[in-house]
């Protein structure tokens, strides 16, 4: 049986608990014999987008270590793994640990699509709901296709949630413009980095979604600050808690 | 050192390009040349007609009779001015229709190539009011990439793609007609030339 | 100012900002339409990088091959360490025609250069001819977009401006009449001005001649009156041959503005009959970064602004936030190679979220080279300290579990309060930590 680590970025572990979970639940259901090491805190990616070189290295490499054992590493965080699964290769020299915990981890919408290859989904969510597609999930993990590309508009995420029993997900002006979260842009461009959210927000409640889905925690985050700031009439959930069933029980 | 001498030194030792491979991209063909042409031109706000080549000057006074001061390198009867009998290119200014020939046209995007060997001033087609551009309509080609495969820019002096008249978006994002070339243009695609 | 300062003051007049964000997403996606017409695009975008890329590893040779055509179709070749000389080289060219007057298609280069200060000081009149920037002139201020110079005004700003150096009509703003008046105006100017300068868009090694893309005809109507023609160009513009063309004007315009072509595909291989035409080759520290493994790429740019367009940021906070000659995403890129202590914060004005690089058509990969210059500014020490000290300090909590619980427990205990602080800027609550962390519950499964 496939050993599954799982991997939960801390301000998920500290403030979104219930992705985590989420997670947890969905690989629990699908039998796998999942493992949540207790050693594990950060991926290095605030630090690698502020250009701390240094401290990005230290906790890559410590990552590496806690999760190079496995088959699989799987978490609910896109913007994580792209750090992991893309750029590690940046911070560390060429190891086979490396090249395992690269070819091994998942974004959770990622793994039931690519790993699964699930094709039906035995959850509810009768749920009027708009997904927001984090630009690195989007862009760098390919979750989904970019706007900008000529390509054939495909989404796992919208995939997956298309599986979900009563869901009805919403069009929206503009379906992958960024939520001006961007990490350590949330603190030092805070005027443009609220607006953002703002208008990410009210393109959501335009088409009238009740939830607002994603597959990051971090922009999920940062919308629903401001979000509960303006009391808009909007809810914000983590995909894997709709996906899991946990969303429908507490709706 | 001379300063082209300081730039190559920094941009590196001039060696020999290895072969830079040939670009095969595949595309679909397009099935009716003509009507691509046709509509690329609209969208580019150009005019386009399709004429049999004995009705060309009756087309063009038809469209451009009257008082309309026209001129052209080539005999045409609405056109009285010959460009190449003025000296200066600010001669030009009062000159209402300019008529010149094309080679080809492209069909994605209403472009067509001029590249006049018998005109002696190039402001001819920018400094005139309305540009009317005569070329055979068998002569379109697909895209940009089969248009320059097919000219011979090596031995061209001056050559222009145009593609509409000229037009501007600067203010405020509204399209205008007309900016500092031609306000209008007008294409003939002629039958049996 | 910096850019975060700048960009709160251009968010105060929220109206503003609404419609230069939704102006500038019109042309993207006017952009997205004529983009997606074409099924072969991406493959015409990895054709450019491919033949930017070649051209770049080659250039000293291309450059060579240009000058020697461009010689003998009888055009004259300068060439240009940096600015000043650039400036220097136009200024004796028009002095020895004793010529008092310009005309200038846009060129970001002699933007760059700062052409026009340096002429006018020296008694030569330079005028602006294509409509956007002709109406900056005219205020007096710099372009805020490389393609659409006067994106940032309103027509009753353009007209105001008309009525007091044009005197158009009063009151009267319509874009058409506005546009009509500058032809009138400009007509008049290009009938005079002796000498005329251009940018270059492309310059094709095999010929040694250059192609200039308009949409007004300004470069046509100008170049073809004037007695000299002087064309300004980076050593970045080379491309080898003629046929590669077929592939540059596919994309070029499509990027820019969403149309399948500029009006005015200009090709320009000598001078006319008893006329002049120079070519001035710029370098101005372009050479500095053609052996930069990481950051040659940025020489690729063919000025299409769609990356400008595209930024979320950029629409927000509008070209003059950025303390850059060229705005947005690929401006910050082009500061950061000149001088990274000066310009290493606009790295920062970008949450990375990919889109530029994506819309790219020569497939540069612009946030990972922000992200690149973010590494070299923190590396060469320009951070402040203060900034730092935050960063060590989150790290060291982050690492340690007990510090990890006291700082989740005291969030936890004085969210209430510390949420009125606007700890995480005004208009956004700072989360509030679960009762129980994963690790928590977790833990309490077993």
């Amino acid at each position: 049986m496939k050993k599954v680590a799982l991997f939960i970025p801390c301000f998920v572990d500290s403030f979104y608990p219930r992705a985590a979970e989420a997670t947890l639940g969905i690989l629990e259901n699908l039998g796998f014999d999942v493992t949540y090491p207790l050693s594990q805190t950060c991926c290095g990616q605030p630090f690698a987008n502020s250009g701390e070189e240094d401290e990005t290295r230290v906790l890559a490499s410590k990552f590496i270590d806690i999760f190079s054992g496995y088959d699989y590493i799987v978490s609910p965080s896109a913007s994580c793994v792209s750090m992991v699964k893309n750029h590690y290769q940046e911070y560390l020299p060429p190891s086979e640990k490396l090249k395992k915990v690269q070819n091994s981890i998942y974004e959770i919408c990622e793994f039931l699509y690519d790993v699964v290859k699930i094709k039906e989904l035995n959850v509810t969510f009768a749920h009027r709901v708009g997904l927001h597609q984090s630009c690195h999930g989007l862009r760098e993990l390919e979750l989904g296709v970019g706007s900008e590309l000529v390509k054939p508009l495909f989404s796992k995420a919208r995939y997956l949630l298309e599986l979900v029993k009563g869901i009805e997900i919403v069009d929206l002006e503009r379906p992958d413009e960024c939520c001006g979260f961007g990490g350590t842009f949330s603190v030092n461009e805070p005027d443009i980095s609220i607006k953002m959210g703002k208008e990410r927000l009210q393109d959501h409640i335009n088409a009238k979604a009740e939830y607002i889905t994603g597959f990051d925690s971090s922009c999920l985050m940062h919308l629903e600050g401001i979000a509960k700031y303006e009391k808009y009439p909007v809810k914000i959930v983590h995909i894997a808690e709709i996906l899991s069933g946990m969303a429908d029980e507490s709706s | 050192m001379s300063s082209k001498e300081k730039i190559l030194k920094k941009t590196g030792e001039i060696k020999t390009p290895l072969e830079l491979e040939e670009f095969k991209i595949e595309k679909e063909k397009i099935k009716d040349k003509t009507d691509s042409f046709l509509t690329s031109l609209k969208n580019a706000a150009g005019e386009g007609y399709i004429i049999k080549k004995d009705d060309i000057n009756k087309k063009l006074e038809e469209l451009f009779g009257g008082n309309l001061k026209t001129a052209s390198v080539y005999d045409y009867q609405t056109a009285d001015i010959n460009p190449n009998k003025y000296k200066k290119a600010t001669e030009l200014e009062d000159i209402d229709v300019a008529i010149v020939h094309g080679d080809f046209a492209v069909a994605e995007n209403g472009a067509v190539w001029i590249n006049e060997k018998n005109n002696r001033h190039r402001a001819l087609y920018s400094i005139c009011k309305h540009l009317v551009i005569i070329l055979p309509k068998d002569q379109i080609v697909d895209t940009m990439i089969e248009a320059y495969k097919r000219v011979n820019l090596k031995e061209l002096k001056h050559a222009v793609f145009i593609s509409g008249p000229s037009k501007t978006a600067d203010i405020e994002q509204s399209l205008v007609i007309g900016a500092h070339g031609a306000k209008a243009l007008t294409v003939f695609l002629v039958e049996g030339l | 100012m910096n850019h975060p300062k700048a960009a709160k003051e251009f968010l105060k007049n929220e109206d503003h900002v609404k419609w230069h964000d939704e102006a500038l997403w019109f042309v993207r996606q006017k952009r997205d339409i004529a983009a997606k017409s074409i099924k072969e695009w991406e493959e015409l975008r990895e054709a450019a990088q491919k033949i930017k890329s070649h051209t770049l590893s080659y250039l000293s040779y291309y450059l060579n091959e240009f000058e020697k055509n461009a010689l003998s179709n009888g055009i004259k070749v300068h060439w240009a360490t940096d600015a000043k000389e650039h400036n220097k080289i136009v200024y004796n060219i028009l002095k020895k025609h004793q010529i008092k007057k310009v005309v200038k298609s846009k060129s970001m280069l002699t933007e760059e250069c700062a052409l026009n200060p340096y002429l006018k000081k020296r008694g030569i009149e330079v005028i602006d001819t294509d409509l956007g920037e002709r109406i900056v002139q005219l205020r007096d201020e710099p372009p805020s977009h490389i393609v659409l110079p006067a994106i940032h005004l309103k027509k009753e700003q353009i007209g105001k401006t008309f009525e007091e150096k044009l005197h158009t009509q009063k009151g009267n703003f319509d874009p058409a009449y506005l546009t009509n008046e500058a032809r009138k105006d400009l007509r008049e100017k290009f009938l005079s001005a002796k000498g005329a300068i251009t940018g270059v868009n492309f310059a094709i090694a095999e010929v040694g001649g250059i192609v200039v893309c308009t949409n007004e005809g300004n470069a046509d109507l100008g170049t073809s009156v004037a007695k000299v023609h002087i064309a300004s160009m980076g050593i970045e513009k080379i491309i080898p041959k003629t046929e590669h063309l077929g592939i540059f004007t596919r994309l070029l315009a499509r990027s820019a503005t969403g149309q399948a072509i500029t009006t005015y595909t200009t090709h320009f291989n000598a001078p006319e009959e008893g006329k002049e035409m120079h070519i001035v080759i710029v370098d101005n520290q372009r050479s500095d970064i053609i052996n930069d493994k990481e950051h040659k790429k940025v020489l690729a740019c063919i000025r299409c602004a769609a990356c400008i367009n595209t930024c979320p940021i950029y629409r927000r906070s509008g070209g003059y936030s950025y303390s850059y000659t060229i705005a947005g995403p690929v401006g910050s890129l082009l500061a950061n190679t000149r001088d990274l202590k000066k310009y290493g914060d606009l790295a920062f004005a970008s949450t990375l979220c990919g889109s530029c690089t994506n819309i790219c058509p020569v497939k540069i990969d612009i946030h990972h080279q922000l992200l690149a210059f973010r590494k070299e500014y923190v590396k060469k020490g320009y951070v402040s300290f203060k900034k730092r000290l935050a960063f060590k300090i989150g790290a060291s909590v982050l690492r340690n579990a007990f510090l990890y619980e006291i700082a989740r427990k005291t969030l936890s205990l004085f969210h209430p309060f510390l949420k009125r602080l606007n700890l995480w800027g005004e208009g956004r609550e700072i989360p509030k930590p679960a009762k129980k962390s994963f690790k928590e519950i977790y833990g309490k499964r077993k």
